[in-house]
């Protein structure tokens, strides 16, 4: 306590310090004399900047003892300025290389772009806002070269998965650590209905059944966002330990810049958006067998659509057959189901600085309305930064951001409460929708729809919703100390620590397992403390730079949950736990602790050759006690070639030429109390969908064994990873071009693993198996024409993974990701991760498919399907996949800026389980469906007959295809999810600084973006290939009645005062 | 510098908080390392077994439709037409049996008899042996001696039916002499099938053994005369009338109430009463038909849909499954006390006591008449000249008309039984595969399942189908 008095003494004292101050003036141009606008002037070491004004000129207030000014602009060469005795400095600057730009890497450490010997991409916050996407994990998609992202569907807040450079963990979490302003920062994706695993397979709702929620990276409001940074290679994260084994997304939000006054941004945003839906079959009634039946009455109902062809249809006043009838009416159904979203994104911020200080304040506010109705977003999110120099040596800064977030979901997925059976299912000759909104009931208060054992969509959404309301706080704390020339203590603390409230409810009369009705409270509270503190050295020799890194983190995370549910409720619609009349409640609580010791150095000999060592050493509280300390290294140079070697220097192709290599090694924790073998557990006796004898049952409680054997030996996992790299810029900088190979392994993983069942377990912990990721990325930009007023830039990125499942575990070949046990997402030994499994066809050696050839058999033509084996059937993986940038930007100072930017995502591979077609071509309502007459047939590709020749048999396609023999084998249902997508076009136009040099106005831009305008995945029928029931998990590719991706367009207005 | 030294203790200070201590914090909070009270364990055991094993769960729901007790009046495919996939049963296997019931079992076993506590000794060995005769059932051999040694061994060997069998009348004996000894804790609230009634366990024990005994009268190399001895002595010591049956008490709470209401009213809903049934009760001119199914909405007459058939046009045109039966608070017996009473008409046929086994099949027919009477459609009563009469109609001629008995009393709720009856005496001897079906018999037994296939592959026996049979059903 003491001590801590003495800090606040410090603290105080500092404060009272009183600095000498001096306004530099001055004009940057460039070289023929033109006025630069917008370029950025900073005090050498420290945070203090301004920009330049219309005319170029600038000015700005430095401490009496500030040495030089860097002056920088994009796409020319910086420049570093002494500060002499005058107050006036007029700078020109070359047009040229900008390698002497600052990245952030590990810990905010910024290193010259030059100096880094690793693979770091940065994308800048202009362009995450610029998209308008709600999570900021689809506004990286297509921009950054070994990254993939995921949108997991189309309802507002839904959620989206980044993985960088292949999955590497089996079961773990597989996406990168996101840190913010130095904190790490949560982005799980914690599923619904007190469903307690990553994985979705623990206790509580199945997002099989339900749907995923959201990843909390939908928090951060990307108005916010100054850059971000990729850090890809076990290279680069080496300092962030274990939790950064799958990569760094390193988030630095806005700081105040000095000015003449107070900055202050205003931006609006109004967009919508619509539905992307696949087609289907326009042509056939209501009806089995070619026979009609009227949906609308109740005696009629049935789920198929293998009526007779509507255009011989007469039907009289309430649908039913009649000859003298009208022709009968038809509906697009899922058209009118869905409804324009909606977003509108405001945001303010004021920001300033002097010399010694900057703020950062900023409020934005997202409202947005998904295209299923109930389905929205709300999200206020406020910002304030707080940095101040208290003396020569000492810098404190503050910050807190605060986000309230609320979003209400519907239910997807294959459970019955789930919406979309009967928005794709229902028949072209039903009305689904009704006359009026409500019009979803019968007059004796039962559901009005075409079919039984399914709920009215209308109904569904309406009635049955998840709202989870999240507020968060992320606070954090830092301090700088300059102990003496070169050597600084630096402590930053932060906390990530959000309140997760859900409440679901589903009224009395929803088909499913919970017909009297349910609801649901869950709450989540889930925080985060790190603690980062580092002494760092840099020390200047002749040739030789050396930094110096010595640090110590403390993390601390727990998560306490508490849910309960409430079933059979008395008063309709009135939701509280009270008009329950069995409530069960359901705890998970979890703490963790990791702490981190670490180290590093850098040695730059010459500016052309640099060497980084690492190592760290960590404590996880998840491990044994005896094997919680582990070690790991890592080791990585860069050698500029343009500079090493003399015959290169000056070179005016090839100007500059990097190679670099790097080793590291990282450790892993295992996942919290994984290291108990046999624990028990309330039971809950069921089968998970139909029904289940709640505990306590009348009365008397009841516990069961764990289905999993934690392990007592467990010791950490480990990744090695090496990464080779080149980097070059040719023409004067117009051309960059950026490549890695790398090659990741991660062994000894702590998983899972399956065991028979009959052991008595259903899995069991260990430490097994190797996973290697193997893959090239590529960046390359290029500025093909640059003139004055006109300018294109190009931007490719380029990312080719391949994963191979090495090893699991003795005796086990595969486990499951997500989805059914047939068909399933897996993972399988020697065929890789997300593979698609499931019934197949038999086949023969050479992998012809064995085809049935009893004209008898009703399979008659069509393969035999395979006596009791299941297998691989698809590969969720891409082969690969690449974005496509390009900017026009026309006009000048004077004419105001025009700028087109268009992004292009491309996928080749990676199949899709299009579990929808299972349903929906039995239902007969895909559009694949609508070839039924039998006039046309096909002959099953690659089959053999039992004589062993080639298979001749022509198949008709009629109701008997696609009804019964369709889907026999799940393989029927695996697509080739490839892609072409135009991700987002915008077109902005930024007013003339002339114009608006006597306003209040600095700036006034507007700005329209389409998101998704095109889409070609030929080989998939469903709506969009980037969807996945399981949101951000493991399960990926798993396609089954998600709400469908969407087309938006955006407008924008943003305004500098 | 003097500043500089208090920053210094305060980063070390924190810095080595890194003490042991402050790491030992992963102990799971939510889930105790011993289950505590053995009734605990005893609650699971005894709801699982009820709603998994006996009331729902596909032995029950496989069994009615195969046995075209039921049909699903849905286009086919589906498991009415065989159309089985090896993913299907994995809860049975796993989840509810060998990582529900038996692990539950073992474990109250091993601590029971470590705290003398007898009883939950004794009934611990009734549900397992009662949960391993359904897995040998289904699946023939099965993992047995090796299996439930958790992380001592993830890959237990198969062992053959007929050692299974030994050990399950083993295991009933040991567990009928555990519920005779002193226990100074016995069963409590957590018995929900007999209320901790010991000697009614005891008497389900030995109605089990028979039920067990009879099992294995067509295995090869058998002696139905002494298995008939058997069961008969067993049955001697075994239930004396229904209220001896453990049953489990379903609810008319969601989510608690009967399995098969729960599975054919607020799930399935194309489930209807089977052609075949219906037509035989309509042969037999039986009085129980009005209570174990509704009439046809459309007709007003007793409609079944035929097992695979193309579905009728209408789900009203079918009749639906009884009243009686989809009452959501229906109680479910583990085995009936009709059943017993079936057995015991066998053993003495088999043993050629005609007189006996005649009574005995009488008295199974009237307790069931009886049981049903007054339950059905408009409260259909049978009366005791409708029951005298239909006896008389239908007298004990030969092992057909003994089982033919047993499958129409075995309706829904021991359909399991009546298909396990089929396989070991091949009646009904009238019941033909379903249509459409995707194999040409009525399945002989269940295919291995994924958790086993892949995770114990060296031990699974090879080359299984569903038309491949188990040992006791000959060959």
């Amino acid at each position: 306590m003491k001590r801590l008095l003495l800090l606040f003494g410090l603290l105080l004292g500092t404060t009272l310090m009183v600095h000498a101050q001096r306004t530099i003036t001055g004009v940057v141009s460039e070289a023929d004399g033109t006025p630069m606008i917008g370029a950025s002037i900073m005090v050498k070491g420290t945070t203090t900047g301004t920009v330049t004004d219309l005319d170029g000129s600038f000015e700005i207030s430095v401490d009496a003892d500030a040495e030089a000014l860097i002056i920088s602009y994009t796409g020319f060469t910086p420049r570093e300025v002494e500060l002499g005795a005058s107050t006036v400095l007029n700078v020109v600057l070359d047009e040229g290389v900008t390698l002497e730009t600052a990245v952030v890497t590990a810990l905010g450490i910024e290193r010259d772009r030059k100096a880094l010997t690793y693979a770091v991409e940065e994308v800048g916050g202009d362009a995450l806002a610029q998209n308008r996407e709600t999570n900021i994990v689809n506004a990286i998609g297509g921009r950054v070269s070994g990254v993939q992202t995921t949108s997991s569907g189309g309802q507002a807040g839904s959620s989206a998965r980044i993985i960088i450079r292949g999955n590497s963990s089996f079961l773990g979490n597989n996406q990168p650590l996101f840190v913010i302003d130095g904190v790490p920062v949560d982005n799980s994706q914690i599923f619904g209905g007190g469903q307690n695993s990553g994985n979705g397979t623990g206790t509580g709702d199945s997002p099989l059944f339900f749907g995923g929620t959201t990843n909390r990276a939908v928090d951060i409001d990307p108005n916010n966002i100054e850059t971000m940074s990729i850090l890809k290679g076990a290279a680069a994260t080496a300092l962030y330990g274990s939790r950064a084994a799958n990569g760094v997304v390193l988030i630095t939000t806005k700081t105040g810049q000095q000015g003449t006054k107070p900055k202050i941004t205003f931006s609006t945003n109004y967009g919508f958006s619509e539905a992307r839906l696949p087609e289907f079959q326009t042509r056939y009634a209501q009806g089995l067998n070619g026979a009609y039946r009227n949906g609308n009455d109740p005696a009629q109902r049935i789920s198929t659509s293998w009526g007779p062809a509507i255009d011989t249809l007469l039907v009289d006043a309430d649908g039913n057959l009649d000859p003298n009838g009208s022709p009968i009416q038809t509906f697009n159904n899922p058209e009118d189901f869905f409804r324009q979203g909606s977003n509108l994104d405001n945001s303010l911020s004021v920001s300033g600085a002097n010399a010694t200080s900057d703020y950062f304040l900023s409020y934005s506010n997202r409202i947005e309305e998904g295209i299923v109705r109930n389905n929205d977003m709300d999200r206020h999110s406020l910002l304030a930064k707080f940095n101040t120099q208290l003396s020569d040596r000492l810098r404190i800064g503050a910050g807190i951001t605060y986000t309230n977030t609320d979003i209400t979901t519907v239910t997807e997925g294959n459970g019955r409460q789930s919406y979309m059976w009967t928005v794709y299912g229902a028949p072209i000759t039903y009305d689904l929708q009704g006359d009026n909104p409500q019009d979803y009931f019968n007059e004796d208060g039962t559901q009005r729809l075409y079919r039984t054992n399914r709920n009215n969509p209308y109904f569904t959404v309406d009635n049955n919703k998840l709202t989870s309301n999240v507020n968060r706080f992320l606070p954090n704390f830092s301090l700088s100390y300059e102990i003496a020339e070169g050597l600084a203590l630096n402590n930053r603390f932060g906390a990530d620590v959000y309140f997760d409230r859900r409440l679901y409810r589903e009224v009395i009369g929803t088909i499913g397992t919970f017909p009297t009705g349910r609801l649901y409270e869950d709450n989540i509270n889930n925080r985060q403390f790190n603690n980062d503190i580092t002494l760092t050295y840099t020390k200047q020799l002749d040739n030789i730079n050396l930094d110096f890194l010595v640090g110590n983190q403390i993390n601390d995370r727990a998560v306490d949950r508490i849910f309960t549910q409430g079933v059979n409720l008395a008063v309709p619609e009135f939701f509280d736990l009270s008009n329950a009349a069995t409530i069960t409640t359901n705890q998970n609580n979890t703490q963790r602790r990791l702490i981190g010791a670490y180290a590093s150095a850098t040695i730059g000999y010459k500016n052309f050759l640099y060497v980084t060592l690492t190592g760290r050493n960590d404590w996880s509280s998840t491990l044994p006690k005896d094997n919680r300390s582990y070690f790991y290294p890592s080791v990585s140079g860069s050698l500029i070639l343009t500079d090493a070697i003399a015959s290169l220097q000056g070179n005016k192709v090839l100007s500059f030429l990097k190679v670099r290599a790097g080793y590291a090694q990282v450790g892993n924790d295992a996942p919290v109390y994984a290291t108990q073998t046999d624990l028990y557990t309330q039971s809950s006796v069921g089968d998970g969908q139909r029904g289940s004898i709640l505990f306590p049952f009348n009365g008397t409680n009841g516990f069961t064994i764990s289905n999993v054997i934690g392990n007592p030996e467990l010791r950490p996992e480990r990744t090695e990873e090496i990464e080779f790299g080149l980097e070059a810029y040719l023409f004067n900088s117009r051309v960059h071009l950026e490549g890695t190979y790398y090659d990741r392994t991660t062994d000894d993983q702590i998983f899972q693993a399956p065991v028979a069942g009959s052991s008595g377990a259903v899995s069991r912990l260990v430490n097994a198996g190797s996973m290697q990721n193997e893959g090239v990325e590529f960046l390359l930009e290029v500025t093909p024409i640059k003139t004055r007023n006109f300018q294109w830039d190009i931007g490719g990125t380029f990312t080719k993974n391949t994963n191979r499942v090495v090893a699991l575990t003795d005796g086990v070949d595969n486990i499951r990701l997500g989805g059914f046990t047939n068909p399933g997402i897996y993972i399988v030994r020697n065929e890789g991760y997300g593979v698609i499994w499931g019934s197949q066809y038999e086949r023969n050696d050479e992998g012809q498919v064995l085809i049935d050839d009893n004209p008898e058999s009703g399979t008659y033509g069509l393969p035999l399907r395979a006596a009791s084996s299941l297998g691989v059937i698809g590969n969720t993986q891409p082969d690969w996949f690449a974005g496509l940038r390009t900017t026009f930007t026309f006009g000048n100072e004077k004419t105001g800026r025009f700028t087109l930017f268009g992004l292009l995502d491309i996928r080749e591979g990676g199949d899709i389980l299009n579990l929808d077609n299972f349903y929906l071509n039995f239902y007969g309502v895909t559009k694949q469906t609508e070839d039924r007459t039998g006039e046309n047939s096909f002959v099953f590709p690659n089959g053999v007959l039992s004589d062993g020749s080639a298979n001749n048999i022509e198949v008709p396609y009629d109701e008997a295809y696609w009804r019964i023999n369709f889907g026999r084998a799940m393989e029927d249902l695996v697509e080739d999810g490839s892609f072409i997508r135009l991700r987002e076009v915008t077109l902005s136009y930024a007013l003339p600084r002339t114009l608006l040099q006597n306003s209040v106005f600095e700036d006034i831009s507007v700005a329209m973006t389409g998101r998704n305008l095109y889409l070609n995945a030929p080989n998939f029928t469903g709506s969009d290939p980037e969807s996945s029931l399981y949101g951000s998990a493991n399960g990926q590719g798993f396609y089954n009645f998600i709400t469908p991706g969407t087309v938006g367009y955006n407008f924008s207005l943003n305004v500098t005062f | 510098m003097r500043y500089l030294s208090y920053i210094f203790i305060l980063a070390l200070s924190v810095g080595l908080v890194a003490c042991d201590d402050y790491l030992d914090i992963n102990t799971n909070p939510n889930q105790p390392e011993s289950p505590g009270d053995l009734d605990l364990l005893l609650a699971d055991m005894t709801a699982t077994t009820a709603y998994n094993l006996v009331g729902g769960g596909n032995w029950s729901r496989y069994g009615a439709q195969w046995m075209q007790n039921i049909a699903n009046n849905a286009a086919p495919p589906n498991n009415d037409t065989y159309r089985i996939n090896t993913s299907d049963c994995n809860n049975e296997w796993a989840f509810y049996s060998y990582a529900g019931v038996l692990i539950n079992a073992k474990k109250m076993i091993e601590i029971g008899e470590e705290a003398g506590q007898e009883h939950h000794v004794g009934v611990a060995k009734i549900l397992m042996a009662h949960n391993y005769a359904l897995l040998a059932d289904w699946w023939g051999d099965i993992p047995f001696s090796d299996a439930l040694l958790r992380e001592n061994n993830g890959r237990p060997l198969f062992d053959q039916q007929e050692l299974v069998y030994t050990g399950i009348q083993d295991m009933l004996d040991e567990g009928i002499a555990a519920l005779g000894k002193e226990s100074p804790i016995s069963l409590g609230g957590g018995d929900l099938l007999l209320g901790g009634d010991i000697a009614a366990w005891a008497r389900f024990g030995y109605a089990l053994k028979a039920r067990y005994y009879m099992r294995l009268t067509n295995a090869p190399g058998s002696d139905d005369q002494e298995l008939s001895t058997l069961a008969l002595s067993a049955i001697d010591k075994a239930m004396t009338s229904a209220a001896d049956e453990a049953t489990f008490a379903y609810t008319s709470d969601p989510g608690q109430e009967n399995p098969w209401n729960q599975w054919v009213v607020k799930f399935a809903n194309t489930i209807q009463m089977s052609a075949f049934f219906i037509d035989k009760l309509q042969t037999l001119n039986d009085p129980r038909l009005p209570i174990m199914a509704d009439t046809s909405v459309t007709f007003g007459g007793y409609l079944g849909h035929a097992n695979g058939g193309t579905p009728s046009n209408l789900l009203a045109d079918i009749s639906n499954i009884g009243a009686y039966y989809m009452d959501a608070d229906l109680d479910i017996p583990m085995m009936t006390y009709v059943e017993q009473l079936f057995l015991k008409a066998e053993a003495h046929w088999r043993l050629g006591q005609t007189a006996d086994a005649e009574m005995a099949y009488a008295d199974a027919i009237r307790a069931h008449m009886e049981q049903l009477s007054g339950n059905g459609e408009l409260g259909t009563v049978i009366s005791d000249t409708e029951i005298t009469d239909y006896i008389a109609a239908n007298p004990l001629g030969g092992l057909g008309d003994l089982i033919e008995q047993k499958y129409i009393a075995g309706f829904l709720l021991s359909a399991f039984e009546s298909y396990n009856d089929y396989r070991r005496t091949g009646f009904p001897d009238d019941i033909q595969p379903a249509q459409n079906a995707d194999v040409p018999v009525i399945p002989t037994r269940m295919i291995y399942t994924d958790t086993e296939i892949n995770n114990n592959a060296a031990n699974v026996p090879p080359g299984i189908t569903l038309e491949s049979k188990v040992w006791w059903d000959g060959d």
